[in-house]
């Protein structure tokens, strides 16, 4: 009942986090691989494959309308779409078996959140000045000169928001005609639709939401800590030398003191927002900023390097166990990381041969449910198919279907003009759809399994032969 | 705000006259296009009262349940004028009383049903609806072609209609009977008369049996859904009240 | 509970209605801003709604059925109108080729007889399945489109013109075969003789007796000697496997005795042209159809 006691808040308000500007080898690291993963992004679809007349020339695009997906020299159909699942095993694989080794790097650096956001950081730096001014200005009463510098500030994330949602759609057409009809005005429904949508996307995350993405809506993020082991790299404070911390006037003597002069540096470049000194925590990306800030104080106070650092929990515990630290490559290769090289091969592996040997040809049959099958006047029985031909090359062909496994019986392709059992016509890269009839005499069984062949005429006779079999069943009555 | 809503929290006067505001506004809208209902039916001709065997055999459909698993209301949508054919009218269901426009279809939309099937089929089908549409779930009403129909005070119902607003004439009423068996046979000394009393008349034995049944009664009724409307005079905005 | 006693709630400093259940209170918070907010938004949209269609009821009766029309002109009867027109639009691009074109010619224009067999397709579900079944097979009494068995003949001429004109149906040019009830013309013992008879021209095997004469004299007018049916009089082929009213004897005697005589509605009134002619080569693309 004490009116005195402050209300609990049911939601933590959010405290903005302004990262400081650090120079230093990870910085310079962050930057380059900003440089490169963006230049991916945005050129990447303008790179050209040549695939012949019939198919289009981007190197890398999933065409929608056409329901094709092409990568370089790799063409997936919609049913293919089981790559899509290898890729997704890959990359999962591979991010276990990084983190397994370096902690969260991709995190760190590779991440398009940690990317895109670093980015929006480094606009609002160069708007709004550094750590300091970023503070005093978000405190500071509105004013003309406030006023300009948000605007500004916010213009500039929007058109990266736009240049971000602008270039996604580029990998859904071709670009260079896309490219045009963007620039000319001429966009159509859907891509401006799928640009705005992550012109905004882009904006929240980016400009907003930024580590509480990480923190609470990446489930990455989360489960990573599964993969760590004691060695494993991660962000160290070496609490052995830098505690007990305290401030350091210069000339006085570190005896019987820390290496720690509690500047808080560390904590001021923090994208994150978080004491590093506390120990490794849940929302490190391990992004290394705290590192080279670190170091740079070190330089300052003419201590030697990496009081935090990227080391493993194991080389700590030895280290203060005073035994000497290990070499780490010893420990790269441990069961953990075994296995995962081992998957990852694997299913690297297998799609690859898949890949190659994926054949141009493919066969459907779907067998009439209704009616299973239909007796004839003379007690033959006639059974009813769908068959389906994906010729997956950049030719027109013909194929010849046949039966395997059934005595004495006819094919009747249903449709129109003169089609034949021996001249399905399929035209490049394309599917043929054909309605079958397959009647054979009075049969004695009530279900027989049957094989579907189909063969390639070759120009000149059964010159070049490719077959594909399918199974289905020839039903006949319950006798 | 919120310290005004204490007022009328306690006030219970106060807070009876806003309660009676608020339901008014939710009645009168409710109600008052009742009266101006007459303005919602559309002109349309050859719309006729039910003849005594067809309103026999709605009494089935209804006692039944039919109308659990059929609507009788094609809606103006593409694909339900493209399957069942025209949209329903209003007119074309004035006469009913209980409307029997549905609100689910387990089964087909029956608003259009008359004439599409012959009657040997509704009798297979009413007996075994499988023997017929053999994915079909609908239970069989075999029953039906054992039963005769309640005819003897079919021109009571009649008179109970014409209360509710179905204009029957004295005349029919009075020969309600003897029009509904004259319906459900192949020849009969009363076709002239039913004949004169209800325009567009299906009289035939439905089910093929020399009693008249609820079955006769019912795919009688089911034989004259949506047939009474011309509807190819029909037109919905062009010949607006010209058909009165 | 009067005003200056409003009791505080101790952890959130909110006001409480001095409702109580099981020692839980009620807070009188406010409803939340946002909520309000999307009331109001929505009150204020309605009004919109209201201008632009059709809302109120008047009393001058004038207006869309008596009411008010709305600025948009919105009605779903021109709703329809206008979805039903995409349609025709869509089909238009085929369906004057198609109505121009003899069978022939659709039967080697590969996309117009896709579109015949799609189009048959969904108005034999509409309109043929409840008998013939959803995928032709009929049942006993219904025949099935599907095998080699004709009743009237195969052919997509013929087909076309049984939808047309139906069978029995109430159609000046319908198809009309009746087979007489002989249970009143011939004994039990004769009729048992001639489905013996009968049912040796599809088993194979020698049949010596009175059954023979009797179907001569009897059916083989309408039949056939060899009991091959004739197609013009629509009289069905007792030598094949297939059964109409099914192949027991007893079957086969019930059908002499009493027969059945099914009805096909005549489509022409029923259906378009173009319907009926869409209709005619999917039945005869089902399997059966004869050249």
């Amino acid at each position: 009942m004490s009116d005195s006691a402050a209300p609990i808040k049911f939601f933590e308000k959010k405290e903005r986090v302004f990262p400081k500007r650090v120079w230093g080898k990870y910085r310079k690291l962050k930057w380059a691989v900003m440089i490169v993963t963006l230049a991916i992004y945005y050129l990447a679809p303008f790179l050209r494959w040549d695939r012949g007349p019939l198919a289009p020339d981007q190197a890398i695009l999933i065409d929608m309308p056409a329901r094709r997906a092409y990568f370089f020299f790799i063409e997936i159909w919609p049913q293919e779409v089981y790559y899509l699942t290898g890729i997704l095993i890959l990359a999962a694989v591979a991010l276990f078996f990084v983190t397994s080794l370096f902690g969260r790097v991709w995190c760190g650096y590779a991440c398009p959140q940690t990317v895109w956001t670093d980015l929006f950081v480094w606009v609002e730096r160069i708007v709004q000045g550094d750590r300091a001014a970023r503070m005093k200005l978000k405190k500071a009463p509105w004013s003309l000169g406030k006023l300009w510098k948000m605007a500004l500030t916010h213009s500039l994330w929007l058109l990266i928001g736009l240049l971000t949602g602008g270039a996604w759609v580029f990998y859904f057409n071709d670009a260079p005609t896309l490219l045009d009809e963007i620039l000319h005005l001429h966009i159509p429904t859907t891509t401006l639709g799928w640009i705005l949508a992550l012109t905004f996307s882009t904006y929240l995350m980016a400009g907003f939401a930024r580590e509480q993405v990480c923190m609470y809506m990446c489930p990455y993020s989360r489960f990573q800590s599964a993969m760590f082991d004691k060695d494993t790299m991660i962000i160290t404070y070496d609490e052995d030398r830098g505690e007990p911390r305290g401030k350091h006037k210069k000339g006085e003597s570190w005896d019987g003191r820390g290496h720690c002069i509690d500047c808080t540096a560390c904590v001021q470049v923090c994208p994150m927002g978080i004491d590093i000194r506390d120990g490794l925590q849940m929302e490190c990306i391990a992004c290394g900023l705290c590192v080279d800030a670190c170091n740079n104080i070190m330089d300052k106070v003419d201590l030697p390097h990496g009081l935090i650092r990227y080391d493993t929990t194991h080389n700590q515990e030895e280290r203060i166990a005073g035994r000497e630290e290990k070499n780490i490559n010893t420990h790269i290769l441990r069961p953990r990381t075994f296995w995962y090289m081992a998957i990852l091969s694997v299913v690297g592996a297998v799609m690859l041969y898949s890949l190659v040997n994926r054949a141009p040809l493919d066969l459907h049959v779907l067998h009439d449910r209704n009616p299973l099958f239909v007796t004839l006047s003379d007690g033959a029985v006639r059974n009813g198919y769908n068959v389906k031909i994906l010729n997956k090359a950049y030719d027109d062909k013909y194929y010849r279907l046949k039966v395997e496994g059934l005595d004495g019986y006819t094919i009747r392709i249903q449709g129109a003009g003169d089609v034949t059992p021996d001249n399905l016509h399929v035209f490049a890269d394309s599917v043929g759809h054909f309605r079958a009839f397959v009647t054979a005499p009075k049969q004695n069984t009530a279900r027989k399994e049957i094989r579907f062949i189909i063969e390639e005429v070759g120009e000149q006779g059964a010159a070049e032969m490719q077959t594909d079999v399918y199974e289905s069943h020839f039903a006949s009555s319950n006798h | 705000m919120l310290k005004k809503h204490t007022v009328v929290e306690k006030n219970s006067v106060l807070m009876l006259i806003f309660v009676v505001i608020v339901i008014s506004i939710g009645g009168i809208i409710e109600i008052v296009p009742l009266f101006r209902m007459e303005t919602t039916i559309e002109p349309v001709k050859g719309v006729r009262p039910y003849t005594p065997l067809e309103l026999a055999g709605q009494n089935v459909y209804i006692r039944e349940g039919c109308y659990n698993c059929h609507s009788q209301q094609v809606r103006p949508l593409r694909d339900e004028v493209e399957r069942y054919g025209h949209y329903s009218l209003a007119a074309e269901s004035m006469y009913d009383h209980p409307f029997q426009w549905g609100s689910k279809r387990t089964g087909p939309d029956l608003a259009r049903v008359g004439g599409k099937y012959s009657d040997l089929w509704h009798v297979q089908h009413m007996i075994r609806p499988q023997d017929v549409v053999p994915e079909s779930i609908m239970p069989g009403y075999a029953h039906l072609s054992h039963k005769g129909a309640n005819l003897e005070d079919i021109g009571k119902d009649m008179t109970a209609l014409r209360m509710a607003g179905v204009p029957y004439t004295d005349e029919q009423i009075a020969n309600a009977y003897n029009d509904a068996m004259a319906q459900a046979q192949d020849e009969s000394d009363h076709h002239d008369g039913l004949m004169e009393r209800y325009s567009k008349v299906n009289a035939r034995n439905f089910d093929g049996q020399a009693t008249t049944t609820e079955m006769d009664a019912l795919i009688a009724y089911l034989q004259v859904l949506g047939t009474m409307a011309e509807l190819k005079d029909y037109t919905h905005d062009g010949t607006k009240r010209s058909g009165q | 509970m009067s005003d200056n006693q409003v009791e505080k709630d101790a952890v959130s400093g909110v006001e409480t209605t001095g409702h109580e259940w099981d020692g839980i209170k009620e807070l009188n918070n406010p409803a939340p801003r946002w909520w309000l907010g999307v009331l109001l938004i929505s009150i204020i949209w309605s009004i919109g709604y209201w201008v632009v269609y059709p809302a109120w009821p008047t009393l001058s009766g004038d207006g869309e059925r008596g009411g008010t029309k709305g600025s948009f002109g919105w009605t779903q009867y021109s709703q329809l109108k206008e979805s039903q027109a995409e349609i025709v639009a869509r089909k238009a691009a085929y369906l004057d080729r198609f109505n121009a074109a003899s069978f022939d010619q659709i039967k080697t224009d590969e996309e117009l007889y896709a579109f015949a067999v799609a189009g048959g397709a969904s108005a034999f579900k509409d309109n043929c399945a409840t008998c013939h079944g959803t995928g032709g097979t009929g049942s006993a009494g219904y025949p099935n489109l599907l095998d080699d068995d004709w009743l009237w003949g195969g052919d997509v001429n013929t087909i076309h013109e049984t939808i047309r004109a139906g069978v029995r149906a109430n159609h000046d040019e319908t198809r009309f075969s009746e087979m007489p009830a002989f249970g009143e013309m011939l004994s039990g013992q004769e009729i048992s003789h001639i489905s013996d008879y009968v049912l040796s021209f599809s088993s194979g095997a020698a049949y010596d007796g009175e059954g023979k004469d009797l179907f001569e004299m009897q059916c083989a007018s309408c039949h056939g000697e060899d009991g091959k049916g004739i197609r013009d009089f629509g009289a069905p082929n007792l030598a094949d496997a297939i059964w109409f009213y099914g192949g027991t004897k007893g079957d086969i005697m019930s059908q002499i005795r009493q027969p059945q005589h099914g009805v096909m509605p005549a489509w022409e009134a029923r259906l378009s042209e173009s319907t009926i002619r869409q209709l005619a080569i999917y039945v005869h693309s089902l399997g059966g159809g004869e050249e």
